[in-house]
């Protein structure tokens, strides 16, 4: 079961562009800054069918960038979405 | 199965040592001529993960010209491909980033903490909520707006569970001033998420400043 607690815009308009992760598998994600900026900040969302079984494996930044993977243990498929705060 | 290679574009020049309590620890600076932040630095340590329980790793900031520089963000990497080891905790704190990291497999593996810390700015903020109920056998999901102004650097949750089936499932910025997180609690017993973002009042008519979102 899926609560939640406050929601202020969870998902802008524009900027979802998630991966298939396929049952019970662990898929990686990853997206860069614009040329010229730096990493500042960044995360990983898990999308559609994300249960108590998808959880994130890793969350991490890069140079120019936002890696991450999630974990899928369940019996049905996820998504995911990395995001990236880029500054100079 | 893991279906991609860990760290797929890590270009940095290791520095320095900068962690306690850490296998090993490094500071890496990005080697191209990209403009960035004052002070900025990338700064990783490694722990040990041991089987069937949860480990805590942290990673301090350097010290830049006799100041310590602060966290805009930070993470982590476990560097197994099973499904059972994943982030129950990731949060700043004053002066680096903390993580607990879950490994319920049967394999011992390492994982990595990160922190992107950067020279103090202007309006620098770190501020955490109240305490989250996160129920037995339910996700929960919490957001945590910055101040009217600021801009968002970074975030991220605290659990008050110590078991590694409590974990994060989303933790992201969702916007350019607005952190949120879904906690998974496969437990039997009920806990908390603390929830935390890192905010700064950036002169953005100065500079670059934006979120990307997608995949590669």
């Amino acid at each position: 079961m899926r609560q939640v607690e406050r929601v202020e815009n969870p998902l802008p308009a524009g900027l979802r562009l998630p991966i298939g992760n396929p049952a019970l598998t662990e898929t990686g994600v990853g997206v860069a800054c614009p040329s010229g900026l730096s990493t500042i900040g960044g995360g990983l969302l898990s999308g559609a069918g994300g249960g108590l079984g998808v959880t994130l494996n890793s969350s991490f930044p890069i140079t120019g960038g936002w890696e991450g993977d999630e974990n899928n243990a369940t019996g049905n498929p996820a998504n995911i979405t990395a995001y990236v705060l880029c500054a100079n | 199965m893991h279906q991609q290679a860990k760290i797929l574009g890590l270009g940095f020049v290791l520095v320095g040592m900068v962690a306690t309590g850490a296998t090993t620890a490094n500071a890496a600076e990005a080697t191209t001529t990209v403009a960035k932040p004052a002070g900025y630095t990338i700064v990783t340590a490694t722990f040990d993960l041991p089987t069937g329980g949860q480990t805590a790793g942290f990673v301090a900031c350097p010290i830049k010209k006799g100041v310590r520089t602060v966290p805009l963000s930070g993470g982590a990497l476990i560097d197994t491909g099973s499904l059972q080891a994943n982030i129950n905790t990731s949060y700043p704190t004053s002066g680096g980033w903390e993580v607990f990291a879950n490994n319920a497999s049967s394999a011992a593996s390492t994982f990595i903490v990160y922190a992107v810390c950067v020279t103090k700015p202007a309006g620098y903020l770190q501020q955490q909520s109240k305490a989250v109920a996160n129920p037995a056998d339910t996700q929960n999901g919490a957001g945590y707006t910055c101040p009217k102004g600021d801009q968002l650097t970074g975030g991220g949750a605290e659990s008050s569970s110590r078991s590694t089936l409590v974990n994060l499932n989303s933790s992201w910025p969702s916007g350019t001033s607005f952190w949120y997180v879904y906690m998974n609690n496969s437990s039997s017993a009920p806990a908390t998420m603390t929830l935390y973002h890192v905010c700064a009042k950036l002169n953005v008519s100065k500079i670059h400043y934006q979120l990307v979102s997608g995949s590669r």
